[in-house]
């Protein structure tokens, strides 16, 4: 058990797990933030479609609709360069936390009642514009997408390692001068 | 402990830059600019041109039950049912046959965006995206209160625009009830039947 633990630690500590996880993280929300941001009113109007959002008052999902692509920019701008990027983890992963209900629930309503009036095949060929950016989804291939960068902001969070990151970068700078002045006079 | 106060600080951070980029950068969006006070889906109110025994006053020969349209279903919306007349994809085609469209006496208009609209619309439609009413409502509306009947269409079933905009025409325009249509099955029914399509920008009024 301890050979296991000590042999993640080593992985870990290399770093690149964590790289990897922040650029497959930080790449795909940086395309998800990119694509909102060019027509926030679509994502709006996805978000009402959602039913799962408080509308009253108004202001509230019209500045969530504003802000959000903002912070998943930040987000993954954060996680791209290692800098705040627990900070970033952690926010994607409350994030994503928070889109599964709304994404749940709205394909259940789906699937129960067909716009189209034929049933769907499966739960898992309900597709909808789930205002992610993406367009159009199947429901199963989004949850597998978002479990999958939920965990990748997961390990980027437990991750002990700062290497590749402007955080070690800062830390390095921050020991080594806290060295330099506790150094003892020869 | 210092980790997890340092990693909620920086999640703060991250917060607080995402208010001041995504308000500020709103402020300088032109057409994609999201109104933060304007209510984008406000609460339907009982027609007000019913009377007591629920018969619809407009002389209509329009679909007032939707489960007559063979093997489709309520509008995903089930107020709208109750709300405004439904049009089937035949009475569409049928009104926009009509010498009445020609001459101005039936207007069709488009809910949906630039886009979506340039790339193909039933002839003669006007645009009035709801999502960006700021744009449109100005020119749009005296067509509409000038003429006998409106026929309002988005994308789809899954569309809930058209509903949206119907309700502003008759909430906030005063456009009488009874000369408003919803055309549920939209773009995606009438392209699908190939009926003739026009494409690009329509004719500014």
């Amino acid at each position: 058990m301890n050979a296991v633990a000590g042999l993640l630690r080593r992985i870990d500590s290399s770093g690149v797990p964590q790289l990897l996880a922040r650029l497959a993280v930080g790449g795909m929300f940086a395309y998800l933030a990119y694509m909102k941001l060019q027509d926030p009113l679509e994502l709006l109007k996805q978000m009402h479609l959602y039913n799962s959002f408080p509308t009253d008052p108004p202001q509230l999902i019209n500045a969530v609709a504003v802000v959000l692509p903002w912070f998943e920019l930040l987000c993954a701008v954060a996680l791209v360069l290692g800098l705040w990027a627990r900070g970033a983890a952690a926010s994607v992963a409350v994030m994503l936390l928070g889109f599964a209900p709304p994404l749940i629930i709205r394909a259940l309503g789906l699937y129960h009642d067909p716009p189209t009036g034929a049933p769907y095949a499966g739960f898992c060929a309900v597709s909808f514009n789930c205002g992610c950016g993406t367009g159009e989804v199947f429901i199963c291939a989004k949850l597998a997408e978002n479990i999958a960068l939920f965990g990748g902001a997961i390990l980027v969070l437990v991750s002990a390692s700062s290497r590749f990151s402007l955080d070690g970068l800062s830390w390095r700078r921050h020991a080594r001068s806290t060295s330099r002045t506790h150094a003892p006079a020869v | 402990m210092k980790t997890t106060l340092t990693t909620i600080a920086q999640m703060v951070g991250l917060a607080v830059i995402a208010l001041a980029l995504g308000f500020g950068a709103n402020t300088v969006r032109g057409k994609n600019q999201v109104h933060l006070g304007r209510d984008y889906k406000p609460k339907s109110v009982p027609r007000t041109d019913v009377e007591p025994s629920g018969r619809d006053t407009a002389t209509t020969t329009t679909v007032a039950d939707p489960n007559s349209q063979a093997g489709q279903k309520l509008p995903s919306n089930s107020e709208a049912a109750a709300e405004f007349q439904h049009v089937s994809l035949d009475e569409v085609r049928a009104l926009q046959a009509d010498p009445k469209t020609a001459s101005g006496s039936y207007l069709f208009v488009d809910a949906r965006k630039d886009e979506a609209f340039e790339a193909g619309h039933i002839p003669g439609a006007i645009q009035c995206d709801y999502w960006r009413l700021d744009t449109y409502l100005d020119a749009v509306l005296p067509r509409v209160l000038g003429v006998e009947k409106v026929i309002v269409y988005c994308n789809g079933k899954q569309c809930e625009d058209s509903l949206e905009l119907c309700r502003t025409f008759t909430q906030t325009a005063q456009v009488p009830w009874s000369s408003i249509y919803l055309f549920k099955g939209g773009w995606e029914e009438w392209s699908a039947a190939k009926l003739p399509v026009e494409t690009g920008r329509e004719d500014k009024p």
